[in-house]
């Protein structure tokens, strides 16, 4: 895959921006290491930081995007990891308490 | 303010100490606002501070002590652990939850997702709320958690791997994905 865009440039439609060469969210067929391939341990060395927009280097990133675009598991695992963070920041988001809002403006007040 | 609200409320699981917790951080940054020199780094400096009070003065008064060792032992563990615990997941399981007409992740509960963030060591649950929560790039959480960039990487993938394994077994026991995988 030669895309090298950074992953958040791309609204996550599909994990980190990837897309498979015939277009589609899911690769049609499974494994097919090549020579340019960086194999599965590498890529789950960077799983997290790709996902997170925080894989700097572009030859890493293609490296990585090329890995993905021909791994059934890895790009699977993804899919997975881009929907579980989407649930989490959906679950997460607490409001605080008006109880807690009205006490913070009287502490301002003793500033 | 929900942020660090939420945030404080994940750290104490307590409703009551998250607001103590919230008032005190709020009250320090106010009284000493003039040492942040770099106002864009607002946030993870909030941060920091509400992680430093809740160090000193909540987390001591756990009832737990041997949370913190624990958090420790985990940690320190390899990256040979993280490639271990994600084979322990099938492929199927992988496929069956990622797969739009099954839409796993829609169907489970926000509190099932966040019981399981809850079951994680502290040092991963903070990790993993900075980021993919109250999205801290790693350089903020880091600054905020008083660690290296590198140790929120590390613990950024080892957290979202214990995270993927707490719902496997959650889904296994309730014997969803065994019907879907074999």
């Amino acid at each position: 895959m030669s895309n090298t865009k950074h992953p958040t440039d791309q609204p996550a439609e599909v994990p980190g921006g990837l897309h498979h060469p015939d277009g589609s969210n899911h690769p049609d067929h499974p494994d097919h290491p090549d020579h340019d391939d960086i194999g599965c341990l590498e890529a789950i060395e960077a799983f997290y930081a790709y996902l997170d927009g925080e894989l700097a280097d572009p030859e890493s990133i293609a490296q990585f995007e090329h890995h993905m675009a021909h791994c059934r598991s890895c790009f699977s695992r993804a899919q997975m990891e881009r929907l579980l963070t989407e649930r989490m920041k959906a679950s997460a988001r607490t409001e605080a308490p008006a109880a807690l809002k009205n006490r913070l403006r009287n502490l301002m007040k003793k500033f | 303010m929900d942020a660090l609200y939420g945030t404080a409320l994940r750290l104490t699981r307590d409703a009551n100490d998250a607001e103590d917790l919230v008032a005190e951080c709020v009250a320090k940054a106010w009284s000493s606002i003039g040492s942040l020199t770099d106002r864009t780094r607002l946030r993870p400096w909030l941060f920091q501070i509400l992680r430093n009070h809740f160090i000193s003065d909540y987390r001591k008064a756990a009832v737990r002590p041997t949370l913190t060792s624990l958090d420790e032992r985990i940690e320190q563990e390899g990256d040979g652990e993280v490639v271990s615990l994600l084979n322990e997941q099938p492929d199927e399981f992988l496929k069956w939850w990622a797969d739009p007409e099954t839409e796993v992740a829609n169907k489970l509960l926000g509190e099932q997702i966040m019981a399981a963030i809850d079951g994680l060591p502290e040092a991963f649950r903070v990790t993993i709320l900075l980021v993919n929560v109250e999205g801290l790039g790693y350089d903020e959480a880091a600054a905020a958690l008083g660690v290296p960039p590198g140790t929120v990487r590390s613990r950024m993938k080892r957290g979202r791997t214990l995270l993927q394994k707490a719902l496997w077994e959650q889904a296994r026991d309730a014997g969803l994905a065994l019907d879907k995988a074999s």
